[in-house]
């Protein structure tokens, strides 16, 4: 269906946004970001926890999303969301890529306490309060660094966004065979990453 | 036995494997909160704007490391084939392994073998001296 061109407000469809963006408005980037940037925030907070992070990949994003937008029609997508969703995901995963370039991280860098709270953690026996989570999410950033950024990229994918293998196949443009391997070789670092932990 | 303790333990590997991956993750409102950054979208417009400035550096900046690598590399082909060229060119004066008059049979004849004895080309005054003496034969005759 060709999107109208009605005079744009906060009620237009994304369609509408896209092509009032082709044409030059810049008020309509603004309402697009306006209405996606929780999403890719969230999408950032699957990965990092440092804010400026997160906003470094809600503005990588954004820039390439509004560079792609004139050929946005080309891309198979099912919606402009599900098109950022990938845009957000790529750069989460070229971020990621970077910070395991310049991160040599160890086992040893885990201390006996650290070492203790992990266990407590997957055991599922730690008490959950506000501050324990936040002690929590450094941890588990911290082990998860150990893993390459496909394995992470992947874990979180199957794990926490709850896709299947085309899915994940389809949002990264991998093949299903790369997925299935990625994945495989994802459990068996954790398992092993945690077989010294438990 | 052994195989089902595997499993069991590879099993609960995973399932502390999901905590550990779903306990990195930020919360709804915590991301929402860094969504809401004040200035966020003008610096995204600010970059959008710097951009196409970005790029037209970036061709230079491209060519110009790309010119750092190959500059050098054409050089050293560039004075490898010179040393190969010269070389081999030196070594035209010496001897062939392939003798031309052995192949020939040069040696057995008369005014063939000089010429073919001679590996430098004939002036045109040998020739016209051969001439002249071929003639003077003849006519002595």
């Amino acid at each position: 269906m060709e999107p109208s061109h009605d005079p744009i407000s906060r009620e237009s469809s994304d369609a509408n946004l896209v092509a009032a963006v082709v044409q030059g408005d810049a008020a309509a980037f603004e309402l697009l970001f306006e209405r996606h940037r929780q999403r890719v925030a969230s999408i950032a907070g699957r990965f990092f926890q440092q804010a400026p992070q997160i906003e470094e990949v809600v503005q990588e994003t954004f820039i390439k999303a509004y560079f792609g937008l004139a050929n946005f029609s080309q891309y198979k997508v099912d919606s402009f969301a599900h098109w950022l969703a990938r845009i957000a995901f790529n750069c989460c995963y070229d971020e990621l890529r970077r910070q395991s370039r310049s991160h040599e991280r160890s086992l040893s860098d885990f201390n006996y306490t650290e070492r203790q709270e992990l266990r407590k953690l997957t055991s599922g026996m730690g008490v959950t309060t506000v501050e324990s989570a936040a002690i929590n999410r450094d941890l588990a950033h911290k082990l998860l660094r150990l893993l390459s950024a496909e394995d992470r990229l992947v874990l979180v994918l199957l794990d926490v966004e709850g896709l299947t293998v085309a899915e994940i196949a389809r949002l990264m443009d991998w093949s299903s065979a790369k997925v299935k391997i990625r994945a495989f070789r994802a459990r068996t670092d954790v398992r092993r990453l945690l077989k010294k932990f438990l | 036995m052994t195989q089902e303790r595997d499993s069991i333990s590879d099993e609960r590997l995973d399932r502390a494997g999901r905590i550990i991956t779903k306990a990195a993750i930020l919360s709804e409102a915590e991301a929402s909160e860094i969504a809401a950054a004040p200035f966020l979208f003008a610096r995204i417009q600010a970059r959008i704007a710097a951009e196409p400035q970005v790029s037209d550096a970036g061709i230079w900046t491209a060519f110009w490391s790309i010119s750092k690598r190959a500059i050098p590399a054409m050089m050293i082909v560039a004075a490898l084939s010179s040393g190969l060229s010269l070389y081999f060119t030196g070594n035209k004066n010496q001897p062939a392994a392939f003798s031309v008059d052995a192949y020939l049979g040069t040696n057995e004849s008369g005014v063939e073998n000089l010429v073919f004895a001679e590996r430098r080309p004939l002036t045109r005054d040998e020739v016209l001296a051969a001439i002249i003496s071929k003639d003077d034969r003849e006519l002595g005759r």
